[in-house]
């Protein structure tokens, strides 16, 4: 074997091993960044689109309706965050216009909740929710998003991981990072979040033999002046087949 | 042999290296000490929930019948006293789980992951990775279950068969041993998420989803291997021959208590699956009536020191 043709092959076997590899890299946490930004839709190694419901199987009593003052079981508030809750009073929330607070993207993804997910264009998927009727926009850009006003649903950088168009089935997680949060509730009974908070969401399709579809969702806040750690908590979505259930209600401070 | 001889055979390595390689690449290393973050359910997970809280479950009449004829008095059998402890405690226990790598000791393959309980009564999880069957239907049911797994991209998806009757929440409600359970491991990062899917014929009305995420704990010192539950007698008393705790029908005094002390109707404290989608908030809305303020368990953060965190919200 001359050298040449010696080195085309190691040449060849050792990019051959690197692709090989590369999506056990990505799935340990690295992402492919500004690579897919310009085809974000035609990469996207599953499909998020459609109507999803939120199935209530956990912390029900604190999900599905108002808990009661002081209630801030399972999350890590810090004494800050107590003194606020324990001045909770939804009708001074409603008066001020803000019966929203509960309903900013930490709040809303664990609410009883369906989702719309559609492609707004290319590099854009928009996350609609009947409950409170929110907007939430996922940008798949390596450009940071302009500053406006913080929101109740704040600015989301979204990024594909460990996955493309075509993947084997269960490759691929949809990593999302949310900031510049209008303070708000983490749970409906005045939990508070400040505007530090920063939230960093997995996505990942759990497809099951029945063909029956969901969504895994596990929800990271972060919030420096209000929890003593970041609060860390599993979500789940269940397919619809249509919106026949989509059910459009206005924010509600009191349930 | 001509350049292009070689070029050829390069490319035929390259394609023996990818194939071989397909099911190693989409694997995601799952070893270590992992701690629980229990930051829902977290009373459930911990000390446990109430009793006739069903809320959440998707479980029928005759589940609903069954629990509320529950006492926990039924564990100080000595032949009870492990009825907790099927695998599915996995997804409502409060403790951290070491998951061990088991090699083939010949070929170096992965033969299973077994999945330890952290110290906890529950017998460790094998998952089988090397293509074993599942056995017969009709054979014994056990603790541990039979389980094999398969990687789907990067995520580990076991399915577990032949499960004792058990239970699906801590305050009795049954588990049949028709129950069959899907597993799915996802880690990100330092961040592993269990959820897990059951099915059972007997008591649930639908699947039963229900998750749980544990952090990589490099300093855990969990045993790696664990005893399954063994017997022993908790309450000499119930240990008498002839007498087994229960509630008959209809005399259960905390069949009500739950839904009154969180002005919940009974309805949806009992459970059942139109309880857990969103559309049921409806039927709520004229007849829910919320306590003025938490008067127990109101913090309950799990791994938090609540005196040593400054707060003066009620923990017990």
């Amino acid at each position: 074997m001359s050298r040449r043709a010696f080195a085309i092959s190691a040449a060849l076997l050792l990019a051959g091993a690197i692709a090989a590899r590369g999506p056990m890299l990505h799935a340990q946490g690295r992402g492919r960044g500004a690579q897919q930004s310009s085809a974000a839709r035609a990469a996207a190694p599953f499909d998020a689109t459609g109507y999803w419901v939120a199935v209530i199987t956990e912390d029900w009593r604190w999900r599905m309706v108002t808990p009661a003052k002081g209630d801030y079981q399972s999350i890590p508030i810090n004494a800050a965050a107590q003194k606020i809750a324990d001045a909770w009073d939804p009708a001074k929330d409603d008066a001020a216009g803000e019966a929203c607070k509960a309903y900013g993207a930490p709040g809303l993804m664990r609410g009883p909740t369906r989702l719309n997910i559609s492609w707004l264009d290319d590099n854009t998927l928009k996350v609609e929710s009947d409950y409170g009727m929110q907007t939430r926009l996922l940008r798949f850009t390596s450009d940071k998003p302009p500053v406006g006003a913080p929101s109740w649903q704040g600015e989301s950088v979204a990024e594909w991981q460990g996955g493309t168009r075509g993947s084997a089935p269960g490759t691929g997680t949809l990593m999302i990072k949310t900031a510049n949060l209008r303070p708000g509730y983490l749970r409906k009974n005045g939990v508070p979040y400040s505007a530090t908070t920063t939230m960093t969401e997995y996505w990942d399709l759990i497809a099951e033999p029945s063909g029956e579809q969901r969504l895994l969702m596990l929800l990271i806040v972060d919030d420096p002046v209000y929890l003593q750690q970041p609060w860390t908590v599993p979500v789940h979505f269940k397919k619809e087949p249509n919106g026949s259930k989509w059910d459009p209600t206005m924010c509600s401070a009191k349930f | 042999m001509t350049r292009w001889t070689h070029v050829r055979i390069a490319c035929a390595a390259l394609l023996v290296v990818m194939a071989t390689t397909t099911s190693a690449r989409a694997e995601v290393d799952l070893q270590g000490q992992w701690g629980a973050v229990n930051h829902q359910e977290a009373m459930g997970r911990g000390p446990g929930p109430d009793l006739a809280d069903y809320t959440g479950l998707p479980i029928n009449d005759e589940a609903r019948y069954q629990a509320l004829t529950y006492t926990a008095a039924v564990l100080g059998m000595t032949e009870r006293g492990c009825m907790f402890y099927t695998e599915d405690y996995l997804l409502f226990a409060p403790h951290p789980i070491v998951i061990e790598r088991v090699n083939d000791p010949v070929t170096g393959d992965i033969l299973a992951w077994r999945i330890s309980a952290g110290g906890s009564d529950r017998a460790p999880i094998t998952i089988w990775m090397d293509g074993r069957p599942h056995p017969s239907p009709n054979a014994p049911r056990s603790f541990s279950g039979f389980t094999t797994g398969e990687w789907e991209g990067d995520r580990l998806v076991a399915r577990m068969t032949h499960m004792k009757r058990g239970i699906m929440r801590r305050n009795g409600v049954p588990l049949s041993d028709q129950a069959t359970m899907t597993l799915h491991f996802v880690r990100h990062a330092d961040i592993l998420t269990v959820m897990g899917i059951i099915e059972d014929p007997v008591y649930l009305e639908e699947k039963l989803v229900l998750t749980g995420s544990y952090r990589l704990n490099p300093r855990g010192n969990a045993p790696a291997t664990n005893p399954t539950c063994f017997p022993f007698t908790e309450l000499p008393v119930y240990d008498k021959v002839g007498s087994v705790p229960h509630l008959l029908p209809g005399t259960n005094k905390d069949a009500e208590t739950f839904a009154n002390a969180y002005g919940l109707p009974l309805e949806a404290a009992y459970g059942g699956a139109q309880t857990i989608y969103p559309e049921y908030r409806k039927r709520l809305m004229n007849t829910y009536k919320p306590p003025v303020a938490c008067t127990r368990y109101c913090c309950g953060a799990g791994g938090i020191n609540i005196q040593a965190s400054g707060l003066s919200c009620r923990a017990r």
